[in-house]
């Protein structure tokens, strides 16, 4: 016999109902997940850096090949500045099973900064049901001097698109509420010589993040690094997870980077 | 409830961070670091002595069994339990349950003082399982490294140190590239060497399941420590375990 909640449970996670849940702080949800649309290809919110000559490698999988096995997959990686401008699409077709992307100043074209990514693939002329595909990737920073770059996997679903002749991003998988969040950085920083926080805005509000009282708004899709300089670090948001990626500096100049 | 556990080679220590206070701020003033080992077919359950401050334990290898493992309890919840837990691990509490998730931090360092971190709890749910565990070796190895390893941490409910096949495949030419044997209730170093490192290279351990950690050693001793993902995140809906299964059992028939 079914249960009450999986037959309310199609209804409670539409998107009127999820508003709702989460203005009434009622079961609140930090995601949403387009549970009514039959394929989509959701990305994380992805960082890159080649400021101070850092570049940002990139690394991906075929997840239709591996699990729906499509061929001739291609994917559309769309570059936003900090300031949320999309400042570059890129298109590689026929991707391998695994992929690697090397995101340096020269790749875009003369930019030291920073900014984020995201990527969605493309099924073209081939027939689609109920593929449903989180792309999480692995996002590698590399300091100039650097041998191998330190990786982090992708820290929250941002946004996604259709597959098809609908080009449009999607945003707001990512919630933000009316209330304010409160995330504590469970990490000690003792030693570390430097601590930088990258924040991105996935959803389609002005969002405001508090970091142990620097306060400070992000439109749609723009980025800020913070520099942190005390534990514990305290972040507030109307962001339901403001959960940051972590660069961390220490001694000689090694980095560790992970989501917090 | 979540463990915590430790990792070390010759070249590499570690140390976790265990905080004492959830994200959300909350806290337990009676909560104490424990940790389980197997001694004489039987968990041995010890509170643990360790460097502390108000909001974090800090266990390292070097002054600490780096095959036990960690947790979070009260002395009352410990006691509750205390025959029970000579044979099987047991979910003592929620404090560690939480949305966002929980992390404690595993961090790896060197005697260059490199290093390099990853939030590295082994939720309760996945020591009671038995399975397979996949990975691509290409997504978090590195070809430009001096070495490259996965680390496989298993954590199974029984007190048992027993052998489990491992295997590097080769998905692309259907071939097994390398053997090996892990353990059961350890954390397992597997040596990758740079050549056998392609796109079409994946790791399995048949037998249980378990976390796959890449470490990477650069020319200039810098580290890089990550987890890959679990195969079932990359999809949604309700076939995913479905389409997991026949992504793995691919793999399996190479290996059978």
């Amino acid at each position: 016999m079914k249960s009450l909640k999986s037959y309310l449970k199609p209804y409670l996670n539409r998107p009127l109902a999820l508003k709702l849940r989460n203005f009434f702080n009622f079961y609140a949800r930090s995601i949403y997940l387009p549970y009514n649309i039959d394929s989509y290809s959701i990305s994380d919110a992805f960082f890159w850096r080649t400021d101070n000559k850092t570049s940002t490698i990139f690394r991906f999988s075929n997840i239709p090949e591996q699990f729906f096995d499509y061929k001739n997959v291609s994917v559309d990686l769309i570059f936003f500045s900090k300031d949320g401008k999309c400042i570059k699409k890129y298109n590689i077709k026929n991707i391998n099973i695994s992929n690697e992307l090397i995101i340096n100043s020269s790749f875009l074209e003369g930019i030291e900064d920073y900014g984020t990514f995201s990527i969605f693939y493309n099924l073209d002329n081939q027939s689609i049901k109920d593929v449903k595909i989180n792309n999480r990737c692995y996002v590698g920073f590399m300091p100039v001097n650097a041998s191998i770059p330190s990786f982090v996997h992708g820290n929250y679903h941002a946004q996604f698109r259709l597959f098809g002749k609908d080009k449009n991003i999607y945003k707001d998988i990512m919630q933000a509420s009316r209330r304010n969040s409160k995330y504590i950085i469970q990490k000690d920083f003792s030693d570390a010589l430097k601590i930088e926080l990258l924040f991105c805005n996935p959803t389609s509000k002005e969002i405001k993040i508090n970091v142990n009282d620097n306060k400070f708004y992000l439109k749609p899709l723009e980025s800020r690094i913070i520099e942190a300089n005390k534990s514990p670090i305290i972040i507030s948001s109307n962001l339901m997870t403001p959960r940051p990626i972590i660069y961390a500096t220490y001694n000689n100049g090694y980095i560790d980077c992970c989501h917090a | 409830m979540n463990y915590f556990f430790l990792t070390s080679n010759g070249a590499i220590d570690s140390e976790i961070q265990v905080p004492k206070y959830r994200n959300d701020g909350t806290q337990r003033k009676d909560i104490k670091l424990f940790s389980a080992n197997i001694k004489e077919g039987e968990w041995l359950i010890s509170e643990v002595t360790c460097k502390a401050d108000k909001n974090f334990f800090f266990v390292d290898s070097k002054n600490h069994e780096s095959q036990a493992i960690y947790f979070l309890a009260t002395r009352a919840e410990i006691q509750a339990h205390i025959h029970k837990s000579k044979n099987i691990l047991i979910n003592y509490n929620n404090f560690t349950d939480t949305t966002p998730d929980y992390r404690a931090s595993l961090r790896v360092k060197n005697q260059y003082g490199a290093v390099s971190s990853y939030q590295s709890d082994y939720p309760f749910n996945m020591v009671e399982r038995k399975g397979t565990l996949t990975s691509s070796v290409h997504s978090l190895s590195n070809t430009k490294a001096k070495s490259n390893y996965i680390i496989i941490r298993n954590i199974f409910c029984e007190p048992i140190v027993e052998p489990y096949p491992g295997y590097l495949v080769d998905k692309k030419l259907k071939k097994v590239v390398k053997e090996f044997n892990l353990h059961t209730n350890s954390s397992n170093f597997v040596y990758i060497e740079n050549e056998l490192i392609n796109e079409d290279l994946y790791i399995v351990a048949n037998g249980y399941l378990g976390i796959p950690i890449y470490l990477s050693v650069g020319i200039n001793n810098e580290l890089s420590f990550e987890h890959t993902h679990p195969p079932h995140e990359n999809i949604n809906g309700a076939r995913k375990f479905q389409l997991v299964s026949k992504a793995k059992n691919e793999i399996l028939k190479i290996i059978s």
